[in-house]
Order: C-alpha cells, then sequence, then structure tokens
C-alpha cells in the first residue's frame, strides 16, 4: 500500500518533469516556444519575394481550420515554409478544426490571440472586427491586393473601407458534379439552362437514374444551392440587398427563388433517397453517392472542393468519371455570374512578423505552391493558371477569374449566428424547408425572425 | 416465510432435492441473460471494430457486416497508416502524460477532503460539502475562458494547464463519490481509532484509504477514462503538446466522416483505459476486505 | 464534555479539516466556482459583455422553439435517463455478483466509456443508419421485412402514360376495348434502371392485332435521346417476367399471361367487349426503406439508448464497488435469520446501497441535463434542433460563430436553476441520513 502511494507521487513528479520538457517537442515548423518578441539578428537572406519591413525573426502564431496534418494542413505547411525561408521568421502553425470559431474567441477574450488566424468566413472577420480584435493591414498588403486582386475581393475582406484580410484560399462555389456514364449513356449533354435541367431530371428520373444527391444534414449545402438561385433570379443588386439584410427573408424574390429551387430539390423523386433520406446524409456522404462504387444518382452540386473528395475517397477518374459543369443560368440571367466563398487571412496581434506574413498571402509566388499541391483555388490574378494540378481545378479558377459578376457565399457574409450555424437560422431554415417544402411560409417567417436577432 | 429450514440451507451454499436444483437452474438462467447482454453491448463496437479493417473506399457502400462475405477485403491498412504516423504515436504519449496525474491529482484531493468532509466535525461542514456538489451543475463549457484567463495571470500553458483543468472538474464528482462513500464506514470503527488516540492522518491513512479502495479505485478508473478521451479541453489549453484526441481531430479530411482514422483510434486508443480497468479491478473483490473491518 | 482535551482536540480538528480540504477548494473556487460566479454575472449583459441589459436575455431565451424544444428534450432525459441506467446498473451488478466471470462482465460494460463519447457517436450511426445496406438495425429488420414484403424484379417503376390506372393497392390497370379485330394493349414502364433488366431482355416488339386475342407488350419506354412516351422505339426493351391479369367489366377474371423476353404477352380466345388488363403491385413493389432512427421523431429516444450503453458500466461498476464492500457478515446474518433472496435485497442490501444509489443517480440526474458530446455526435445536421437539449443550446448560442455570451450564460443559470431541485432533494435525504448516524 505504501509503496503504492510512493510509486504514485514519484510518477506525477515523473509527468511533470516530462510534460514541461515535452513542450519543446513538437513538429510542427517552429524551432521552440521563442517568445515573438525575442530579438536575434537578421540571418542576411535576401527575400526574393516583395520586400519584408524589417522584421525581427521571431515566431509567430498562425492558426486555421485545417488540421496540422491533413492533406490542407500539410499543404498550407509549404506555404508557411516558404515564407520563413524568405523572411527568417518562424512560424508556429496550429489547426485547430471545425471549433476555429470557439477557440478563437476563447483566446481574444483571454487576451491570448495567435498572431495570425485563416478564417472560413468572412462574416467572422466582421465580427472580430466589431470586437476590436483586428489590425488593419493596408500598410503591410494594400499594395499587394490593388496589384493582384479584383476590387471586389479587397472590399470582402475590408470593414467600412478599410483592409483587414486577405483572401489567400477560395472556391468557385458555382460548378455542379455530374457523372460523365450516365450522362453519355443516356444521350445527355450538361444544362446551360436551369430548365433544361428539370428536364434533364425528368429524363434521366425515366430511365431508372435518380438524378441529384442532396447532403441535406449539413445545411450549408442547401444554402450553396439558394445562393446560386437567387443569385440568378433576383440578381446581383438584390442578392447584396438580402445578405445585408435591407431586405426581408419574406420577400417575393426569396419566395421565387425557393420555388424554383423546389422544382428540383424539392422533388422527392428527383433526391437520392427522397427529402427525409437526404436529410440524414452528410456532404461527403452525398458526393459519394454519386462517384463511390454503388451510386444512387447522377449529380451533386456543390464547390470545387468536390474534386479534392472525390479523389480522396472514390476510385472515379476526372474527366472519365467525373466532370462538372457551371451552374445553369435561371430565366435567362447572365451565364458568367458566380458564387465563391473563401479563407480570409488576418491580423490579431499588431508586429511586423504578422504582418509580413499576410503581405506574403497576397503575393502570386504564396498562391502557387499551394496551387501545384491541388485542391486549392487562388482569386489572385497573376497566378500562372498552369501551375494547377488538374485540368478541372484549371476550369473551376477561370470560371472565376472570368467571372461576369462574382457574389461570396451569403452564408459567409451575415453575422455567423444566422448565416453559418449548424442547425439554425439560414442552414436551419433550408432544412426545415427541405424536411416540408410547402412549409415555405412558416420556414420564411423563422428565417426572418431569427435574421431580424442576429443583425441587431 | 415458509420451508424455512429449507431456505437457510440453501442460504449456506446447498442442500438437498428441489433447493439445489432451483438454485442450479437459477444460476443457468442468470449466465445465459448475462451473456446476451453483454453480447448486445459488444455488437455497436464490433461494428466499428469490423470497419476498421475495411479499405476506406468501401465505407458508405454497404454494411460492415457485408466484410464477412468479402474476407479478402480485410485490411489492416487503416491500424498500419495509424501506428507509422510517429506524431501519432507521440501524440498518445502526451495523452499519457495529461491523463495520469489528471487522475491523481483530483483522486488524492478528493480522498482527503472525503474524509474531511465526512468525519472531521467542524462548523459549516455539512453546507461546504453540498456547494461542492452543487458544483457538478457546472458545465465546464463555461469555465473555459475564465480559466484561460487566469491560467495567462499564473503564466501556465500546455499540459500542466491541462491537469488544473481537468483536476478542477473531477474534483466535484470525486468528493461527493469519496464522502459518501467515507460517510458509510461503521462509526465503531471511528470511535475506536479517536479513543487509541490516533491523529487525524493516521486515521486517513492507516484505516479510511485502505477501507475505501473499491470507491477510489472506481473513481480513478473514471477519471483516467474521462481525462484521456477528451477533446475540448486539450484543444483549448494543450497547445503543441496534442493528446492522441486532438491530433485525430486534426487530420480529418474537410469534408471526409474521417472513419478511417477514426476507427482504429478509438481502438487503439481504449487500450490504456481498458488495461487501467483491470489493474484496478482487483480491489472490488468482496474477500478483500471481509476482515479487514476488525 | 469540555475538558481541556477535547477543546485541543476541536481546535486540532478544525486545522486538519483545513489542510484535507483546503487543496480541492482553492481548485474549485478558482476554477470551477468563479466561472459559476461569472456566469451568472454575465447572464445580464450583452453579446459581447459590455452593455447592461436586465433580464433581456432571460426573455429572449424563451421566444425561440429551438429552446421550448430544448427544455422538452432535456425534460425527456431527466425523466428517463437515471432511473433507467440505475436500475439497470442495479440490476447487472447484484446478478453479476453471482457469476464467475464477473469481471469479464463488468469490462464489456465498460468498454462503451473507455471509447470516447464521440467515437460512440460514429458507432451508433452505423447501427442507427436509415438505410437497410449500412446500419445494422434496420438491416436487421429487413430480414424479415424483404420476406413479408419482397422488392419486386422492377422496383419502383412507374407507368408512362397518364391513361393508366393506379389502384389503391399500387397495381396498374388499363382498360381494353376489344373488337371484331382483337386489340393490342401495352403498358410502358419508367423508372428501370438499366441494373434492373434482365439478361434476357431484347429489344420490344411491335404488334398487330389478331382476332380473338389480346396482345401486347410490356417494355421500358424510355430511350436516350428523342423519347416518345407510349409509342415502342427502337432501343427500348421489353421487360419479361412480369404477369400480366385480364379481368372482365363486371370485375371477375378472365386469365393471366407471362410476359416474354420481347416484353409480349397475349390471351387467347377473347370475346369481345370492355377489360381490364393489369399489372400486380409486386412487381413494383419498393424494398423497405428502412426506419430513420436519427430523424426528427425517434433520435431523443435514441440517443437515450446510446446513453444507456455508455452509462450503464458506470453505474454498474460504482454499485458493484458498493457491493463488494457490503459487510458480508450482515447478509449472512439476514439469510440465516430465514430471509429470502429477494427479502435481503430488498431489506438489507438495498438500504446499504443507500448512499452509493445516491451518488449514482445524482450524477446521472445532473449528466442527463448536462448531456452534450452525445447529442452532438449522434445527431446528424438536420436533426440537431429535434434532438437539442439546454446544454446543447447554451453551447450553441455562446460559442458557435462567435457568439452571444449573455444569452448562454442566461442558459446556463437556467440549467443551475434546473438542478436546484435535484439539489434540494438530496439535502433531504442528506439530513436524514446524518440524522442517522
Amino acid at each position: 500500500m505504501k509503496r503504492l502511494k510512493f510509486f504514485a507521487i514519484f510518477l506525477a513528479l515523473a509527468m511533470v518533469a516530462a510534460a514541461c520538457g515535452s513542450d519543446s517537442d513538437d513538429t510542427t515548423t517552429t524551432t521552440g516556444s521563442a517568445p515573438p518578441a525575442a530579438t536575434t539578428t537578421t540571418t542576411g537572406t535576401t527575400p526574393p519575394t516583395p520586400t519584408i519591413p524589417d522584421a525581427e525573426p521571431g515566431e509567430i502564431v498562425v492558426m486555421a481550420k485545417w488540421g496540422a496534418s491533413g492533406g490542407e494542413g500539410a499543404a498550407f505547411l509549404q506555404v508557411l515554409d516558404a515564407f520563413t525561408a524568405a523572411s527568417g521568421i518562424d512560424v508556429n502553425f496550429v489547426g485547430v478544426g471545425d471549433q476555429l470559431p470557439t477557440i478563437l474567441s476563447t483566446q481574444v477574450a483571454g487576451g491570448q490571440p495567435p498572431d495570425v488566424a485563416v478564417l472560413p468566413q468572412s462574416g467572422l472577420l466582421n465580427d472580430l472586427v466589431s470586437l476590436g480584435a483586428l489590425f488593419p493591414i493596408e500598410t503591410a498588403a494594400g499594395d499587394e491586393m490593388d496589384a493582384h486582386f479584383s476590387p471586389a475581393w479587397r472590399e470582402l475582406g475590408s470593414v467600412d473601407g478599410t483592409l483587414y484580410g486577405v483572401f489567400f484560399k477560395v472556391a468557385n462555389k458555382s460548378t455542379v458534379w455530374y457523372d460523365v456514364n450516365a450522362f453519355s449513356d443516356n444521350a445527355i449533354t450538361p444544362p446551360a439552362t436551369w430548365a433544361d435541367w428539370v428536364s434533364v431530371s425528368g429524363d434521366l428520373l425515366d430511365a431508372g437514374v435518380t438524378p441529384v444527391a442532396v447532403g441535406g444534414a449539413d445545411g450549408w449545402t442547401l444554402s450553396d444551392w439558394f445562393e446560386n438561385i437567387y443569385l440568378r433570379t433576383a440578381g446581383p443588386e438584390t442578392y447584396d440587398q438580402l445578405s445585408r439584410h435591407e431586405i426581408p427573408w419574406t420577400d417575393q424574390s426569396v419566395r421565387d427563388a425557393f420555388e424554383t429551387m423546389g422544382e428540383i430539390i424539392g422533388n422527392d423523386d428527383f433526391v437520392a433517397r427522397g427529402l427525409s433520406g437526404a436529410l440524414q446524409v452528410g456532404f461527403g456522404d452525398s458526393v459519394k453517392l454519386v462517384f463511390g462504387d454503388s451510386p444512387e444518382a447522377a449529380i451533386v452540386y456543390e464547390a470545387d472542393f468536390v474534386e479534392g473528395v472525390i479523389l480522396n475517397e472514390t476510385s472515379a477518374q476526372p474527366g472519365t468519371d467525373f466532370d462538372f459543369f457551371a451552374f445553369p443560368s435561371i430565366g435567362g440571367s447572365d451565364p458568367g455570374y458566380t458564387l465563391t466563398g473563401g479563407d480570409v487571412a488576418v491580423v490579431l496581434k499588431d508586429n511586423p512578423e504578422a504582418m509580413a506574413l499576410v503581405e506574403y498571402l497576397a503575393t502570386p509566388e504564396a498562391a502557387e505552391i499551394w496551387a501545384a499541391l491541388g485542391g486549392f483555388s487562388s482569386a489572385n490574378k497573376d497566378v500562372d493558371s498552369s501551375i494547377y494540378a488538374t485540368d478541372l481545378g484549371r476550369r473551376a479558377v477561370e470560371g472565376m477569374v472570368n467571372a461576369t459578376a462574382v457574389r461570396y457565399d451569403m452564408g459567409d457574409i451575415m453575422p455567423s449566428a444566422f448565416g453559418s450555424t449548424g442547425g439554425s437560422g439560414f442552414w436551419g431554415g433550408l432544412q426545415d424547408w427541405l424536411e416540408n417544402p410547402s412549409d415555405l411560409d412558416n420556414v420564411l417567417a423563422t428565417m426572418e425572425a431569427e435574421a431580424a436577432a442576429a443583425f441587431e | 416465510m415458509t420451508a424455512t429450514t429449507a431456505r437457510a440451507e440453501s442460504a449456506s451454499g446447498g442442500s438437498g432435492g428441489g433447493g439445489r436444483v432451483q438454485g442450479w437452474l437459477r444460476k443457468r438462467v442468470v449466465q445465459i441473460v448475462l451473456a446476451v447482454i453483454a453480447l448486445f453491448w459488444l455488437v455497436p463496437g464490433i461494428g466499428l471494430f469490423v470497419t476498421s479493417l475495411r479499405p476506406v473506399e468501401s465505407f458508405g457502400d454497404n454494411g460492415w457486416w457485408s466484410a464477412f462475405t468479402h474476407p479478402a477485403e480485410f485490411t489492416l491498412q487503416n491500424y498500419s497508416e495509424f501506428l507509422g504516423d510517429a506524431q501519432l504515436l507521440r501524440s498518445v504519449w502526451n495523452t499519457v502524460l495529461i491523463a495520469v496525474p489528471a487522475t491523481i491529482f483530483p483522486v488524492f484531493l478528493a480522498a482527503m477532503a472525503g474524509y474531511a468532509l465526512a468525519w472531521i466535525p467542524f462548523r459549516g461542514r455539512d453546507t461546504l460539502f453540498l456547494i461542492v456538489v452543487a458544483m457538478l451543475v457546472v458545465p465546464l463549457q463555461m469555465a473555459l475562458i475564465p480559466a484561460f484567463q487566469i491560467f495567462n495571470f499564473l503564466s501556465l500553458t500546455g499540459i500542466p494547464a491541462v491537469w488544473v483543468f481537468h483536476t478542477a472538474f473531477g474534483l466535484p464528482f470525486a468528493v461527493f463519490l469519496m464522502r459518501n462513500y467515507y460517510a458509510g464506514l461503521p462509526d465503531s470503527l471511528m470511535e475506536a481509532a479517536r479513543i487509541d488516540g490516533a491523529s487525524e492522518w493516521t486515521i486517513f491513512s492507516k484505516i479510511v484509504l485502505p477501507l475505501g479502495w473499491p470507491a477510489l479505485a472506481s473513481l480513478a478508473i473514471f477519471q483516467f477514462t474521462w481525462t484521456w478521451n477528451d477533446l475540448l479541453v486539450a484543444l483549448v489549453f494543450a497547445g503543441n503538446s496534442r493528446p492522441f484526441t486532438v491530433e485525430i481531430q486534426n487530420r480529418l479530411g474537410e469534408f471526409s466522416s474521417g472513419i478511417g482514422i477514426i476507427a482504429p483510434g478509438v481502438f487503439i486508443g481504449a487500450i490504456l483505459p481498458v488495461a487501467i480497468f483491470f489493474a484496478f479491478q482487483r480491489y472490488f473483490e468482496a474477500g478483500l476486505l471481509g476482515g479487514s473491518v476488525k | 464534555m469540555a475538558t481541556r482535551t477535547e477543546a485541543k482536540r476541536r481546535q486540532g480538528s478544525r486545522l486538519y479539516a483545513a489542510v484535507f480540504v483546503l487543496p480541492a477548494l482553492v481548485i474549485l473556487g478558482a476554477f470551477v466556482l468563479y466561472p459559476a460566479l461569472k456566469t451568472i454575472y454575465d447572464s445580464f449583459f450583452g453579446r459581447f459583455g459590455e452593455e447592461f441589459v436586465g433580464l433581456d436575455n432571460y426573455r429572449q431565451m424563451f421566444e425561440f422553439d429551438r429552446m421550448r424544444k430544448a427544455i422538452f428534450n432535456s425534460f425527456l432525459w431527466t425523466a428517463i435517463f437515471p432511473v433507467l441506467v440505475t436500475t439497470v446498473g442495479l440490476v447487472l451488478a447484484v446478478l453479476a455478483d453471482k457469476i464467475k466471470w464477473k469481471t469479464a462482465f463488468k469490462l464489456v460494460l465498460f468498454l462503451p466509456i473507455a471509447i470516447a463519447v464521440m467515437s460512440s457517436g460514429i458507432i451508433w450511426r452505423l447501427v442507427y443508419d436509415a438505410s437497410p445496406d449500412l446500419g445494422l438495425l434496420n438491416a436487421a429488420i429487413n430480414v424479415p421485412a424483404s420476406i413479408v414484403s419482397p422488392e419486386g424484379d422492377y422496383a419502383g417503376a412507374v407507368a408512362s402514360l397518364d391513361t393508366v390506372i393506379i389502384g389503391d393497392d399500387g397495381s396498374l390497370s388499363q382498360p381494353v376495348e376489344v373488337g371484331p379485330e382483337g386489340a393490342v394493349s401495352n403498358i410502358g414502364l419508367l423508372r428501370v434502371p438499366v441494373e434492373d433488366i434482365s439478361q434476357s431482355s431484347v429489344q420490344a416488339v411491335i404488334l398487330a392485332p389478331k382476332q380473338g386475342t389480346i396482345t401486347g407488350v410490356v417494355w421500358r419506354d424510355t430511350r436516350p435521346g428523342a423519347d416518345e412516351k407510349g409509342v415502342v422505339e427502337p432501343e427500348e426493351v421489353g421487360l419479361p417476367g412480369i404477369t400480366v391479369k385480364l379481368v372482365s367489366a363486371d370485375g371477375s377474371p378472365v386469365g393471366s399471361a407471362t410476359t416474354g423476353n420481347d416484353g409480349s404477352y397475349e390471351f387467347e380466345d377473347v370475346a369481345p367487349g370492355t377489360y381490364q388488363l393489369e399489372v400486380n403491385a409486386s412487381v413494383l413493389q419498393e424494398a423497405w426503406g428502412g426506419v430513420t432512427w436519427l430523424g426528427p421523431s425517434l433520435v431523443t429516444p435514441a440517443a437515450i439508448i446510446v446513453g444507456l450503453w455508455i452509462w450503464a458500466g458506470f453505474a454498474l461498476v460504482v454499485i458493484g464497488a458498493g457491493l463488494a464492500s457490503l459487510d458480508r457478515a450482515v447478509l449472512e446474518a439476514a439469510r440465516v435469520d430465514g430471509a429470502t433472496e429477494w427479502q435481503v435485497f430488498r431489506r438489507v442490501t438495498l438500504p446499504l446501497l443507500g448512499p452509493v444509489l445516491g451518488v449514482v443517480f445524482v450524477t446521472l440526474t445532473i449528466n442527463a441535463l448536462k448531456m452534450f458530446d452525445l447529442i452532438v455526435g449522434i445527431a446528424p445536421g438536420s436533426v440537431q434542433d429535434d434532438a437539442n437539449v439546454i446544454a446543447l443550446e447554451m453551447w450553441r448560442t455562446a460559442f458557435t460563430g462567435l457568439g452571444d455570451r449573455g444569452l448562454g450564460s442566461a442558459i446556463a443559470v437556467f440549467l443551475f436553476v434546473l438542478i436546484l431541485p435535484i439539489m434540494a432533494l438530496n439535502l433531504r435525504r442528506f439530513r436524514i441520513e446524518e440524522g442517522r448516524r
């Protein structure tokens, strides 16, 4: 008995010793937990990239939602490595997954945020600005932004005209992915208009192929459907009004868009596993329902990152098994309208190293590193498009670059409590609609109430 | 109460005729019922286990039981990927570094506090106990930010911070359990010790602590398992010393269900808690305490 | 007895008490009590803690349906879960005591706790999946279900023309007018996937009427490209093996035939008149779709079962520990006195287990109210609202997006308040116990 107690105490002490020692043992690109203000002489390596302000090489902490050891994390680490090589500034990368808003808000409230964070939604950027947590990056990255990005992207990263964020990784959200063989077997060509899509769906159904798979368990997939449709039925200006809540969710334009949407995904026969079944299917599974070994549908709509999912999780091949068509125009809308989303890098601690990093992320060189690895799109006009890893990826980027009008994912712009919270607000409302499309009035009323609360 | 003699005999472990058969039958029925229950309990876990032995592409195509009709499909790839990953293995060690002290501290502190609250008279003792128990109510999410601020102030980061937080949130239940358990110890024992002039510490360490082993052991098992499997607290406080739960979470591709890495992770991660269970469950044996009351 | 030593002893014991209790109290005070108090304080302030809003948060809390559903579900959990798990744990502890392999049994029940609560979500999704192909439970039910209503050869098919009448049982029927020259009656089917077409199936034939017969094809009325419904065209195959029935105008059956490889069937010696051609519903019967266990109505009971699966081991181990420490002598004495097993259990074991059962029950009740990880892990996004409980609502409000700390805190305070009655009951029981000591 006594021996056990002593052993326990000894063990505890050993733990303490080991734990204190182990903090410096990690494999992300860092040489130890040196405090950011540590001064070491610059090593004199001339950075090939644009001038990095006189930064004292210290270490900065960068937080993103890409897990440090997942595919995206590994790719981002390569970008950060290149930055370190060019600037001498060490980076400690922390990948926190979906919990990023929680972790970040905890650390901001607790007074110890990371130096730089890559936010998955620009609505989060707005919220952080209103908390006073972000620092303007005009001096550091303004020129780069003007040189390489269209004004739309600068605006998205700004609040009241002040630039706070650089959109590093973006996504074309107007790509509809389809089973090449299902189409060719049934002599179907990718539809250019919504009406065509409805009729194509009917043809597929007649041939015994369920047209569309929808990942209804994840509300955001439904929100992307809605946004693409609304952009086309209501036009870009009205789209902006809705995203700023200048018109209510009960507006006729919203109702029209829902009813159009219902022509395909409100039709129980058109959706794999029916509407209630679709509500149980997550996004990843919805892709597998089309491109996996036991397909149950021929078409799935989501952003260009679908390509990555297909390549990682199924054995379908680009071109021969899967391809995409641009989200069709509706009622004569401009076929060049494109919906986008993206991850934006912001600065939470005002120091030259952090500023140097966001400046670097605005350069084409930084984007090209990840682009070459695949699963990445950049809005940077000066990225050499031949560097993209796949043909399909290139086409998706070109769709964005050549778009006649670009709009950002509405759910990501709006206050996150309404626009990007699972199970409620925008996403939840769409799920309620999918469960019962005829209950539209109720759904819209609830959404309007929740939006009103979130926007005040 | 009829047939008292027959009953009394069966109580002492055996009797003639009907009593014996009845006892035997009852025993068999109990065995069968428990076996069936155990089987049902295992089935869901077996499902995940079989899934962990299947190639990633086959998830979502058909149920895990179909793997048995395609035995060639079985693969250890998910496991070898997991075990071949140095970072992942390092994170398992981090988990050990977190869970062991995070178990020892609250268990030890709770034993002391539990004893005091049960047997050392002082004013306000019972109210204090109830307040401690009331803290069971506090959801740990609400404490994240205040704790973060306190740790900042103390410049406490990484694994030690996780220890403190886990200790704090393990204490209410621990104190609750230990105090109630100790309160059940016979008065006579305590009286005798006091009369003998033993100090509080002696009573605690030589009498109460040994007698309390079953409760202490079960407490240790649960506290260990809870801290071993924790994700959120480590995510917020552990910094770079990531335990395996955080490490796995990091690897989940943005859109996949992640079963390919979670499945082997679950079973590899369950090894140590199960081992601890085996190590400590001996202390539940009835016989251990039979004579020590004297 | 106010002797000198007694007084000194009391002083000494207070010191000891302090030493024993202080470390725990300090940590609890800083990390549990202080945040709790801060939460109560925050509940009277706005989203980020700047402006004082008084009781606004509390009022706002009840406005949304979500919160009301959360309260209802939390009530369900609190009413069912602790009782269920404690009882199961108690029964199993007592039963397990009697067998030799009790450690193995405890281990089996303990395993779910050894596996993270989050991963139990994945484990149980494999059980609860709505598709009988993926979910264990539905697959098991499908075994008898597929015998009772087996999948038809052309499951899910529908008629290609509106003129075909769909009966209440799902059968298809088409009126046929037979004249002196016979009649041709074709029934086209849609939604027949390529996989359902039999190997022997060939191009559907175009038949001409023959005197005294009713003939026709049942065929797959779809082809790639230009396609006219209701007309047999090249590339459209017949559907063999379908039983067609001929029914006369008054409903009496006249005959039945089976379609051949080209989809054709024939009824001979048919007198002129009006008939109905029928295709049995069983051919079109779809496979059983499976119960959506994680759907809006069943998700909470489903989650409670998972909760039982996880926590029964806890109850078993803790109660088992209590059982193990019972003074065997007392039990033996009772048995020798002639009590039956049941009486021993009720009159001796149960009361002695009182404190331990109390711990288990109270802990489970509080856990029921704090239930969070499990529901997040098991409920798909679309039913989070239906599975919502107060703790989850608090989390969503305070921590998702950038959160509303004021409102989230108010919900947490509401949670505290709900637990007060339990504390009060506990207090009463406690007083009674202390009285006995």
